[in-house]
């Protein structure tokens, strides 16, 4: 039996290190891949995404075109490189809209006293209760339909489920005796949540957005399939489906790759969030 | 004049739907400046309560608490900022009073930063590494976190930062309790040193009587929300007149297997001071 | 033979690091009507080493022997150490609330020891209320109905000591019953173990403390373990008169005292290791007084030191044993 007495150092070491298993190792690549990819891939991607090409129109993947044309003739591949942008960063920037309202809502009903706290938790159940499709859908109408309106409807409607659960983790570390040291020692209300409740309370957050970001792929994907969000020829993946929906039985490749691109990402961000999730487990803290 | 006056201080505790909680049932105390006064209770005594009234975590329902001149309830503006600095608190759990995201430097120089007490960065830090000389830690801990200290060393921690605004009443809520044996020492004599040095009034609350005994000078006994005696610390525990001191005293365990357990009165006598 | 022998028990948890020893080599022999204190701060194992006793840890590696009676218990089938729990080893926990559901009555609970092994349920519940009769629980048929909410917590000790009781096992395991008590309450439950041991002499009690009063006012024998090893055992008496280890007699000066009042407490400098940074060689050295270069280097083993204690100290002196 092999026995170990640990020195402090590496035990610290310890616990920073990732202990890199092989389905931990490939969502982290994963996640690293696509975001790399939104980032750099609308600037190396050929401006002939946009462009039309009737003659080379549903090619199957070939080695000009590695994952084949779609019914205008574009590349499938470019095109979903290119619109990973659309799809994955408009979902980062709905999520962290979203959040920072959650997290305005629940810091105000911290802050605010018993009233501020009631009317601010009711405003979050009236809204939790839309449904978020058919408000989209109403911003479609109302501003036109475009991604521009399909993100701010996102957004309008996801904040309830940050605002409870934050409020609900900020007044248990308000009972914190460290909390309690510090206005002790005279700290004021906005030093006492920016340094002492926040930080402490933001963590779960992080967990939550690597699934939500996940979630809202496949949402954002869906509004832009029934046509209230990214609107042609906009290479964002719920529109690129859309478009080649009518031809998946001839040429299934310019509906199936973006899809499953949609598919992946989710899965990705999903995995991501529940491996944060488990790594947060205090196992390896302190008693 | 007391540095510290309770006078006839009442809280009482509303719990959601259940009948309500006297926690505090007109307390009356006074501390006078440089001594250490000991408030002993069992768990749902009041004594905690007290603690957060006195400074200023909680508000009583009735009477007054009062600070060296100043109704602690009622304070603002210069006076709240006064009391702030002038009374500090050390809490019990070594482990959930300190802010796991700041380091050491930053908790033991937070005061000084919002309070002002230093003219400049280099000075507040240099002060840091006198607190933590202080107490007994090394200039090299300011930059680490809590979390890689042990529990008698987060509560050196604890009162270095609570000493950095130089205070002159420091409430101890039972700051020992939650330490092994082998450390409460240390910072019990820790406390004792500081008291000493910087010439601090302590109200120190426990449940501890050995340890109560050893600490303080005068002693209050409170049960269900009220004090039922109080005196000097060698009246308390070689005379108690009330049956609940008597009781609480009867029943301190000693570590010595010849003594008598049941009956303080036969505990084996020293040296009495 | 002993009732209870225990032999080189190590107590092992596996980790991202490999296995950490929480438990290295613990020794104990237990007679019956023994009342036995093993006495530790943080990272002592006392209650690791309780809990291996019963085998409550499955993700802990146990090696060694423990014998009970004759029966090796460490090569027992889970299934049939279920049979060994309750019935030949009672406990007690720090919390009675740990042990206690809040769903069920106290009558069902204290009599489920009897009932899961087959007394019928007349009868169970019957010696139920004794149990707890005895135990000085006023009223106890009536309270038998109520649930564990409505006790009190001195009551709840009651309680979890009849379950523990009921099926009269010949050794008891208090796991820090006082802890966290207020101290009338504190002195109520070692009343009643008092009480209990009288009443039943064959029983054997294993006190788990850091409390040295607690030990002072209960045990005949006391183990003190420091960082997952035994470092002294002997009897009450001795160790409160004579500690022989460094570590014991520290303790002893460290503790504030209601009836030596010092003007100056005597503390311990730096504090219990943790079971994964115990220092080489004699895990208390670093904070020993007394330590020398030898102490740094070798693990001291445990040696006679009087005519019942032995110490793990290189400083201690040890007792030639005449032979013959």
């Amino acid at each position: 039996m092999n026995v170990h007495v640990l020195t402090p150092r590496q035990l610290t070491w310890l616990r920073w290190r990732w202990s890199v298993n092989v389905l931990d190792g490939s969502v982290i690549a994963l996640v690293v891949l696509i975001v790399a990819m939104a980032i750099i891939g609308p600037l190396i991607a050929p401006d002939s995404i946009y462009d039309s090409d009737i003659l080379h129109s549903l090619e199957p993947p070939s080695a000009a075109h590695w994952l084949g044309t779609d019914d205008q003739g574009r590349d499938v591949l470019w095109r979903v490189i290119a619109g990973s942008r659309d799809s994955l960063m408009s979902s980062m920037l709905i999520v962290a809209g979203y959040s920072t309202v959650g997290v305005l809502v629940a810091t105000l009903a911290t802050v605010g006293g018993r009233w501020a706290d009631e009317v601010l938790m009711r405003a979050t159940d009236i809204t939790l209760a839309l449904p978020g499709m058919v408000v989209a859908l109403g911003f479609a109408a109302a501003l036109g339909p475009s991604l521009k309106s399909a993100i701010i409807a996102m957004i309008l409607v996801g904040w309830p489920p940050t605002a409870r659960l934050l409020r609900g983790i900020m007044h248990e570390t308000m009972a914190m005796p460290y909390v309690d040291g510090a206005r002790v020692l005279g700290v004021s209300p906005y030093r006492l949540m920016v340094v002492h409740v926040l930080p402490n309370s933001l963590d779960v957050l992080i967990v939550k957005w690597a699934a939500d970001i996940g979630f809202t792929i496949l949402v954002l994907g869906g509004l832009s399939f029934i046509g209230v969000a990214a609107q042609p020829p906009s290479a964002e993946w719920g529109a690129m489906v859309s478009e080649a929906k009518g031809y998946i039985t001839t040429a299934w490749w310019a509906a199936v790759v973006p899809g499953f691109a949609i598919a992946l990402t989710a899965a990705a961000f999903g995995l991501l969030g529940d491996m944060l999730q488990v790594r947060r487990n205090p196992l390896l803290d302190e008693p | 004049m007391s540095l510290l006056r309770v006078s006839d201080v009442s809280r009482t505790f509303h719990p959601g739907g259940k009948t309500p909680v006297p926690a505090l049932r007109e307390v009356s105390l006074s501390i006078e400046d440089g001594e250490t006064f000991g408030l002993v209770g069992e768990s749902g005594s009041g004594k905690s309560t007290l603690a957060r009234c006195v400074v200023r975590l909680e508000h009583p329902d009735a009477g007054s608490i009062v600070y060296d001149g100043i109704d602690v309830a009622r304070a603002g503006g210069s006076e709240l900022s006064r009391l702030r600095r002038e009374v500090q608190m050390v809490f019990q759990d070594p482990y959930a009073s300190l802010n796991p995201r700041m380091t050491v430097g930053d908790l033991v120089g937070e005061g000084m930063l919002i309070h002002r007490l230093e003219r400049s960065e280099e000075a507040r830090r240099q002060r840091v590494v006198e607190l933590l000389t202080m107490v007994g830690l090394e200039a090299a801990d300011a930059k680490r976190y809590p979390r890689s200290f042990s529990g008698g060393q987060r509560q050196r921690i604890a009162i270095a930062r609570a000493l950095a605004v130089r205070p002159r009443l420091l409430v101890c809520d039972e700051p020992v309790s939650a330490l092994d044996v082998s450390v409460q020492a240390q910072v019990i004599n820790l406390l004792v040193d500081m008291q000493a040095q910087l010439r601090l009034t302590m109200l120190f609350i426990g449940h501890n009587l050995a340890v109560i005994r050893h600490i303080c000078q005068r002693v209050a006994v409170i049960s269900s929300g009220q004090i039922v005696e109080t005196g000097s610390r060698d009246r308390i525990f070689d005379h108690p007149q009330h049956p609940y001191t008597q009781a609480l005293l009867e029943a301190v365990p000693i570590p010595d297997p010849k003594a008598k357990h049941h009956g303080h009165a036969e505990v084996i006598h020293a040296n009495w001071s | 033979m002993s009732l209870l022998e225990v032999r080189r028990l190590c107590v092992d948890v596996a980790t991202r690091a490999g296995q950490l020893r929480l438990v290295d080599d613990f020794e104990l022999s237990l007679e019956p009507g023994d009342r036995v204190a093993l006495v530790g701060e943080s990272g002592s194992g006392k209650t690791v080493t309780a809990r291996a006793l019963m085998r409550l840890d499955p993700h802990f590696a146990l090696s060694g022997s423990v014998r009970l009676g004759g029966t090796e218990l460490l090569a027992l089938k889970e299934r049939e150490m279920v049979r060994v729990r309750g019935s030949r080893i009672g406990m007690v926990f720090q919390d009675p609330m740990d042990a206690l559901n809040p769903l069920q009555t106290i009558g069902e609970q204290v009599s489920e020891p009897l009932r899961i092994r087959g007394v019928p349920r007349k009868e169970a519940l019957d010696r139920a209320r004794m149990m707890l009769d005895e135990l000085g629980v006023v009223r106890a048929g009536e309270r038998m109905q109520a649930y564990p909410h409505e006790f009190s917590g001195g009551m709840r000790q009651r309680v979890v000591l009849a379950m523990a009781l009921i099926a009269e096992p010949d050794v008891l395991i208090a796991d820090e019953p006082t802890t966290a008590l207020d101290v009338r309450v504190q002195k109520q439950v070692l009343d009643l173990l008092e009480e209990v041991a009288e009443r039943r002499r064959k029983l054997s009690v294993l006190l788990i403390t850091h409390d040295l009063a607690v030990v002072a006012g209960f045990a005949q024998r006391v183990v003190v373990m420091y960082a997952g090893r035994k470092v002294e055992e002997c009897s009450t008496m001795q160790l409160f008169e004579h500690p022989s280890h460094p570590y014991t007699a520290a303790l002893l000066r460290a503790l504030p005292r209601i009836d030596r009042p010092v003007d100056r407490l005597e503390p311990i400098a730096g504090f219990p290791p943790s079971p994964a940074t115990r220092p080489a060689g004699c895990a208390f050295h670093p904070r020993c007084r007394l330590a020398i270069e030898l102490c740094a280097r070798e693990r001291p083993i445990l040696r006679p030191c009087s005519e019942s204690g032995e110490v793990a100290c290189h400083l201690a002196q040890p007792v030639v044993q005449a032979v013959g």
